[in-house]
């Protein structure tokens, strides 16, 4: 691991305040909004989850097995 | 080339997880599978830098996580709307109890620079704590708690959810809780 930049102290890039709308990136938001962005998050991961797993992938460690 | 058979059973259990984290990374399937087959790949060509006792799980993220950069420094451009043109589509806010559209969720998150978006997938989708998902992204603790309120503060940018709580408020209450006189 190594030591990165620390964020807080730089500018943010130009393009976050492109739009005119919303905001500055560091601006504390609402808890609401944070709670709700991560049940949104949480749900698309969700959706994700429940997909049917690809065939190439599982057979990919079923080779494994069959190779030890 | 052999696999343990209770590390393959791992890296299988893994895969549901790896999936969604790439997916919600790339904001496409496709590649997504791509990448997690990649990962599976470098792994099992690797196993044997795997250190028996740590997290399986975190390495697996790790070697997503890099072959994702090395590709997206490959094809950067095609990966965020760097001009916000999307935002300008998205400026009507939605309502407060909706469910965003998955759609325009994954779309949105396209928009959110890279290092803030994976920071914020680990935390908040995947439930890292702030210092796996440090490992994972090769960073110190502060970088990944900053870089995850920029991406939320980003994405609610994007979806127009900070206007809820500026605007939710009917504007003529709002004025006169203000004004009880």
């Amino acid at each position: 691991m190594h030591d990165d930049e620390d964020e807080i102290s730089r500018s943010p890039p130009e393009d976050l305040f492109r739009t005119g709308i919303g905001p500055p990136p560091d601006a504390k938001l609402d808890r609401a909004i944070q709670e709700r962005i991560g049940r949104e998050l949480r749900q698309l991961y969700e959706e994700i989850l429940n997909e049917p797993l690809p065939e190439r992938l599982l057979a990919l460690l079923e080779a494994q097995g069959t190779l030890h | 080339l052999t696999l343990d058979p209770a590390l393959r059973d791992l890296m299988l259990a893994t895969i549901p997880s790896l999936r969604a984290f790439a997916v919600s990374l790339t904001g496409s399937s496709d590649r997504a599978d791509d990448l997690v087959q990649e990962t599976l790949m470098r792994a099992i060509a690797n196993i044997n830098r795997f250190e028996s006792g740590t997290n399986l799980n975190a390495w697996l993220f790790t070697i997503l996580r890099n072959l994702f950069h090395s590709e997206y420094r490959k094809r950067k451009h095609e990966v965020e709307d760097a001009d916000g043109s999307y935002a300008v589509r998205l400026s009507t806010p939605p309502e407060q109890n909706d469910r965003l559209n998955f759609e325009d969720l994954k779309r949105a998150l396209a928009q959110v620079p890279v290092d803030q978006r994976e920071a914020l997938l680990l935390v908040s989708a995947e439930g890292l704590s702030y210092e796996e998902a440090a490992h994972v992204c090769g960073v110190v603790v502060g970088t990944v708690k900053s870089r995850v309120n920029r991406a939320r503060a980003r994405l609610a940018q994007i979806l127009a959810l900070d206007h809820e709580s500026e605007f939710g408020a009917d504007p003529v209450v709002k004025a006169a809780l203000q004004n009880p006189s």
